[in-house]
């Protein structure tokens, strides 16, 4: 069965079998490519037949027979069935027809996924979730609830701050990896124009004025796609109090409702940089553990709040935790932490640089040098953000980590929702009295390194002390 | 608001401290474990580099044949030693509300599961550590399988009657 999930999962990859098709031998590879569209149908239908759920109210259970080569018969009580999701992605839309998630107090192989059933049926489900919820709303103990207003919306003005201010790197890399696969795909088959490109690309005359209009046209690529991406991702985001939790829809093609549930949050981590500090928006995000199983991957537990503003971030801090955070001791890298990442990520590079610029022909130009003097910079610069930027604060009920250099990301755990710890020191500090820590929870770890060793050991034992005494069900 | 570290009223210095128990080193019986499963990755390797140097005839050209057998020995000789080292580092310890390991042998790493964040424990033993009468307790924890830890080299028995009483831990 794995198999053939992967096989599925990774069905895009083939789409190498069109490639003799450029070559020239057309009939294979539409024979290849008829043949693989028959065999994806055919698992489809196979897994669609083989796919039996109904609702059993004697029993109270949510019954599912699924499986063709592995049977497997599931039986949810009511009572763990925690959220029932309704989405629709693009293909959905066209056929009028929604996905059905399954959320599960339990193990991750309880929960359901229905891909594809008609509005009606979403509907019953939608029916059946009040119910559920009605139910486990008159057995739990009627706590008064809070008069704070935690709904909210993001508008699209605060999406457009956002999608022009966040992921810089990420698509600077995914553009740049890009460009190189396509490059090199082009050179793989031997397409004519494949080496045209590279030659008018060395023959160039680099003056400053092409390089400029180059580094505006990279610039201005990245930002209209992180802006289109966000608008469209985030889309009519809405967060809306339903009892206990809050319940989260956003999405313009494909639509995505998640559950934010405080108890089960691992996790809370907003991140900020220098443009966001500007405009006064935060990028928050909050790790949930769904099951009892880590699912750090599980996209469905993950909550994304892009461009909050601050007192939104508090609300939301206040509904998930319901207490300040109190006063925090501080701990603080060594400077060891920026001197070697200075060597290694700044002046290694840069003599390297410079080595191929006296030696290599093609490296040889004035723009060469300007290039090496810029990498220096600009890397001595982040080395040194990074050192600063990075700190430990610990207090009564939290533990927080702050890092980064240019998107500023501080991660809250509180303390009874550590899994556990590793604690390690490199041989070589042992006089610096240097260390290194890496608390783990359900939703993620926390890494500091290179922090005072005796420091870090007290944190431990504090750390355990308050998990090993606390009460509370982490999740 | 920042206060001092020293001078804390957040952090108690009064705790039980991890470092302060003393921890058992692992059975010298695991070494020979150790020592055979390395001797087998070494007798495969070294048997499929030989038929390689006899089947393909440019390796049987190679400049440097005696400097290259040389440093593959002194390779596998460092790699026992470092195994020995790795060996009289690994220690552990039961305490009474959670288990420590240690282990490293270039950056000395101490792993720490209480045990209320156990999500279950697992006997297990190799084809090897049976002959020997050893067995490896594994915990497993909702952290990740970076913080699940396998501790080796312990006899059978105390390595049930640990798996015992920290089921029993859990369960509560």
């Amino acid at each position: 069965m794995l198999f053939f999930q992967s096989l599925r999962k990774n069905s895009f990859n083939f789409i190498y079998l069109l490639f003799p098709a450029i070559k020239g031998n057309v009939k294979i590879s539409v024979f290849l490519f008829l043949g693989f569209i028959v065999l994806i149908a055919l698992f489809a239908y196979i897994k669609y037949y083989f796919f039996k759920y109904k609702f059993d109210f004697n029993k109270s259970a949510f019954i599912v027979h699924k499986g063709f080569l592995e049977k497997t018969n599931l039986s949810i009580p009511f009572e763990k069935i925690q959220q029932i999701n309704i989405n629709q992605n693009l293909i959905h839309k066209l056929f009028n027809l929604y996905e059905v998630q399954m959320d599960t107090a339990g193990s991750s192989s309880t929960e359901v996924d229905i891909k594809a059933v008609s509005k009606s049926v979403a509907n019953d489900f939608k029916v059946i979730a009040e119910e559920i919820k009605k139910l486990s709303l008159s057995t739990t103990d009627s706590e008064s609830l809070s008069k704070i207003e935690t709904s909210f919306k993001i508008d699209l003005k605060t999406l457009i701050k956002t999608g022009l201010t966040t992921r810089y790197f990420e698509t600077l890399s995914l553009i740049i990896g890009g460009l190189f696969l396509g490059l090199q795909l082009l050179d793989d088959y031997d397409l004519s124009f494949a080496s045209d490109l590279t030659n008018i690309a060395k023959e160039a005359d680099y003056s400053y004025g092409l390089i400029a209009c180059l580094v505006l046209g990279v610039i201005a690529t990245v930002l209209l796609t992180n802006l289109i991406t966000t608008v469209i991702k985030f889309y009519k985001y809405k967060a809306t109090r339903s009892s206990k939790n809050l319940e989260i829809k956003y999405g313009l093609i494909k639509t995505k409702s998640v559950l934010l549930s405080p108890q089960k949050v691992q996790q809370f981590k907003t991140a900020q940089n220098w443009f966001q500090k500007l405009l006064n928006i935060v990028d928050i995000k909050i790790n949930q553990a769904s099951s009892e199983v880590s699912s750090v991957k599980d996209v469905r537990s993950n909550v994304k709040v892009p461009g909050c503003t601050l007192a939104q971030k508090q609300v939301l801090f206040d509904f998930i935790y319901g207490k300040a955070v109190g006063e925090e001791i501080v701990l603080r890298p060594s400077l060891r932490k920026f001197l070697i990442n200075f060597m290694f990520f700044s002046l290694l590079p840069s003599t390297g640089l410079l080595v191929m610029h006296l030696n290599l022909d093609f490296f040889k130009g004035n723009y060469c040098r300007l290039f090496v003097l810029f990498f220096l910079i600009v890397t001595l610069y982040a080395a040194w953000r990074f050192y600063k930027n990075n700190a430990l604060f610990v207090s009564k009920n939290f533990i927080r980590s702050q890092s980064g250099f240019w998107d500023v990301t501080t991660t809250y755990v509180e303390h009874y929702k550590i899994q556990s710890a590793i604690i390690s020191q490199p041989i070589w500090y042992k006089n610096s009295d240097l260390g290194d820590l890496l608390i783990f929870t359900a939703g993620g770890q926390i890494r500091v390194r290179t922090y005072n060793y005796t420091s870090l050991k007290l944190i431990v034992n504090n750390i355990l002390y308050n998990v090993e005494t606390s009460k509370q069900k982490w999740m | 608001m920042e206060i001092t570290f020293e001078n804390n009223k957040i952090l108690a210095q009064d705790l039980p401290n991890y470092e302060a128990v003393a921890a058992t080193v692992l059975d010298k019986k695991h070494y020979w474990v150790v020592l055979i499963s390395t001797f087998l990755v070494f007798s495969f390797i070294s048997i499929g580099l030989i038929l390689c140097i006899y089947y393909f005839n440019f390796l049987k050209s190679i400049p440097y044949k005696q400097a290259a057998g040389i440093a593959y020995f002194t390779f596998w000789g460092l790699y026992i030693v470092y195994s020995w080292a790795g060996f009289k580092r690994k220690s552990y310890c039961y305490r009474a509300h959670d288990v420590i390991y240690n282990f490293g042998v270039f950056h000395k790493t101490t792993v720490l599961i209480p045990f209320n964040r156990i999500q279950h424990i697992a006997l297990h033993q190799g084809l090897f550590s049976r002959k020997f009468g050893l067995a490896s307790l594994q915990f497993y924890t909702a952290g990740g399988s970076t913080t699940d830890i396998s501790i080796p080299g312990m006899p059978l028995e105390i390595a049930k009657s640990f798996k015992e009483t920290i089921s029993d831990k859990i369960e509560k």
